[in-house]
């Protein structure tokens, strides 16, 4: 089951960091992934995932990048600095910042039908 | 071919991911499919955060053209003290900075591996050497390996004594067309050694190489051998080097070396299969990736000695070599990267250039006299050496079946009878020449030692060989199977060769596949 990233966001009541990029919200989503090593999201995170997780610097950007991803999710209102926005925004990566845990967001997504 | 080349700074995370990205424009441009650009984007990204965690700098650089994408990865050091660790999922020597940032979890070298279809990694104290190569187009297929026998038709006296002799049954003689099916060749000496006309010879293929201060001789022992008989090294070496500015490195030093690093790994590791075959014999590897795939398991992790050797030097542009046979052309210019200029010398030509250098020096006096001849390289390494066509074919057959005599660790399995020293190449007697050569060996080796030589580990897994298939569509092949049993029914099973083919079920199959004249047989109709 896939999902716009609005939808996402409005259900899960996150914070939307990075402007608002026309039409980047209208992309939909049907898998995640949850990691805080990058080196395992760049080997098992599958093309157009939503990433859930705590690492904030300007690497995750890069992961996304080349892991293609769609978006990402910092968890437990973890704020990434300013230079990692812009560059996301640069990228067109959507980053959302939630005050939940990591295990209930993933829940929260499971719940709408998102897999990993 | 675009190329292009950056920068890495030692430490510096927030740049992490640049190289890759620039990289990615490009290919992006290119139109390469997006699944493509993905596993590259992910084998340089890893390649580049280590050069940034663990190393003094360094510097990437990639190779473009239509068939692949060739990332070389170089930096300063210190090096990697163990590979074998290294590409093991989990293994991490990263710095808890890196750790900290979600790196370093020992997932780098095993997630390059998996996104690249090849790739060597060579490391030094002075700095690591990575190579990654992307195959562009999906097609090509690494259990590919071409046939680098030369066959000159006009030369052929159709005794058919290579038909009945190639290990693999490859040759074929349909209507005075001789020719190799090169699916089946295994690049050996066999129809090189057995025809009496001199039909098959090496394939060579255009020289590469570039004026450069340094030339690099890479000297196979058997042509060694053939200078030690009658002068002393020392001084062919100096005038050599004098004459035509070759520095020469002995090829024993890696077959050496593959040894030691192979005692090392059974040494270090738990879950070695038994018995470990060495791979310092091209042919026998192509003979197993063919014949008997079940063993391809059982194969040493490393590089073949000549494979490693041309890797040793990886910025050279003068490298020369004297292949003693199709096999090792075929592991050079499958494991040569696109930076080295190697200078395939024919056999027959180095013979030239001793006679050439020896001119200016002194005929030994007298000839060596040999004591405490001992056929094995070292008393402690339990290594068993097998060789000569026909002995490894029931070395092999027994190995599948399980039914080896006694316990084996290592194995060396040359398809030349004395190893190289047996290829048809070499003028000497095989036998002679070894014990000639493992005597100089052994006093002389250690002037070889400045230079610091290692083991490669081979990366890229090998696989089976991919025959014809009767057909692509499964129902057709059953069919075409049954109609070959029919067919070789009918033929008489003398296996003499006369059609052409080397057995009659080989020619059965070749009625149906290649549409041969069934008449070819002398005896059908005759009887």
């Amino acid at each position: 089951m896939s999902m716009k990233l609005k939808e996402i966001c409005e259900k899960l009541d996150l914070q939307l960091l990075t402007p608002e990029i026309a039409g980047l919200l209208d992309r939909e989503v049907s898998e995640g992934y949850v990691s805080d090593l990058l080196s395992d999201v760049l080997a098992n995170a599958k093309k157009g995932s939503i990433l859930i997780t705590l690492q904030t610097h300007i690497n995750v950007i890069a992961v996304c990048v080349h892991a293609e991803l769609s978006a990402v999710i910092f968890i437990q209102n973890r704020m990434p600095e300013e230079n990692v926005i812009k560059k996301a925004e640069q990228e067109q990566i959507l980053l959302f910042s939630s005050s939940d845990t990591a295990f209930n967001i993933v829940g929260k997504l499971y719940k709408l039908g998102i897999r990993g | 071919m675009i190329t292009g080349s950056y920068s890495v700074k030692k430490g510096d995370y927030l740049s992490g991911g640049q190289v890759s990205s620039k990289i990615k424009e490009i290919l992006s441009k290119l139109g390469i499919a997006s699944e493509i650009i993905r596993k590259i984007m992910i084998a340089v990204y890893e390649a580049e955060m280590n050069v940034i965690i663990h190393s003094y700098g360094g510097e990437i650089s990639f190779v473009i053209d239509d068939e692949k994408i060739e990332v070389t990865v170089k930096d300063t050091g210190p090096g990697i003290p163990r590979i074998d660790l290294a590409i093991q999922e989990g293994y991490s020597t990263a710095p808890d900075e890196a750790k900290e940032m979600g790196f370093g979890a020992g997932m780098g070298l095993p997630n390059i591996k998996k996104n690249s279809d090849y790739f060597v990694i060579h490391s030094e104290p002075t700095g690591t050497l990575l190579k990654i190569l992307i195959l562009v187009k999906s097609d090509k297929d690494f259990s590919k390996v071409d046939s680098y026998v030369h066959v000159t038709v006009e030369k052929c006296k159709k005794c058919l004594r290579c038909i009945s002799r190639c290990p693999t049954e490859a040759i074929r003689l349909y209507e005075n067309n001789l020719h190799i099916l090169s699916h089946h060749c295994i690049n050996c000496n066999e129809c090189i050694r057995i025809c009496p006309t001199r039909v098959f010879d090496l394939k060579y293929y255009e020289k590469n190489c570039k004026e450069d201060k340094q030339k690099i001789f890479i000297a196979p022992s058997p042509w060694i051998a053939s200078v030690l008989i009658n002068y002393s090294w020392e001084e062919f070496e100096e005038e050599i080097y004098h004459k035509k500015g070759f520095k020469i490195f002995p090829l024993a030093l890696w077959e050496d070396v593959l040894i030691e690093e192979t005692q090392r790994y059974i040494e270090n590791n738990e879950k070695v299969k038994f018995p470990l075959i060495l791979p310092v014999c091209p042919a026998v590897l192509y003979w197993i990736q063919t014949e008997y795939p079940a063993l391809i398991e059982n194969i040493a992790p490393y590089l073949g000695p000549v494979e490693t050797a041309i890797n040793s030097f990886p910025e050279q542009r003068n490298i020369s070599f004297v292949p003693s046979c199709p096999a090792q052309m075929s592991a050079i210019n499958s494991n040569k990267n696109s930076n080295m200029g190697i200078n395939m010398i024919p056999p027959q030509e180095s013979y030239e250039v001793i006679k050439d250098i020896c001119k200016s020096i002194n005929k030994k006096k007298e000839i060596d006299k040999i004591h405490n001849i001992d056929g094995k390289k070292n008393e402690s390494d339990g290594v068993i050496t097998v060789s000569g066509i026909e002995q490894v074919k029931t070395f092999l057959e027994n190995m599948e079946k399980k039914k080896l005599p006694i316990h084996i660790k290592t194995v060396e399995l040359y398809a030349c009878y004395n190893g190289c020293f047996g290829s048809p190449y070499w003028i000497e007697e095989p036998t002679m020449a070894k014990i000639i050569f493992d005597s100089f060996w052994k006093k002389q080796r250690q002037r070889y030692e400045k230079k610091k030589i290692d083991a490669i580990f081979r990366v890229s897994t090998i696989n089976s060989r991919k025959g014809v298939r009767l057909d692509e569509d499964v129902i057709v092949a059953i069919q075409k199977l049954s109609e070959i049993e029919k067919i070789n029914k009918k033929l008489p099973g003398y296996d003499c060769g006369v059609c052409g083919a080397p057995s009659c079920l080989n020619f059965a199959e070749d009625i149906v596949v290649m549409q041969k004249d069934i008449n070819g047989c002398p005896y059908l109709n005759k009887t």
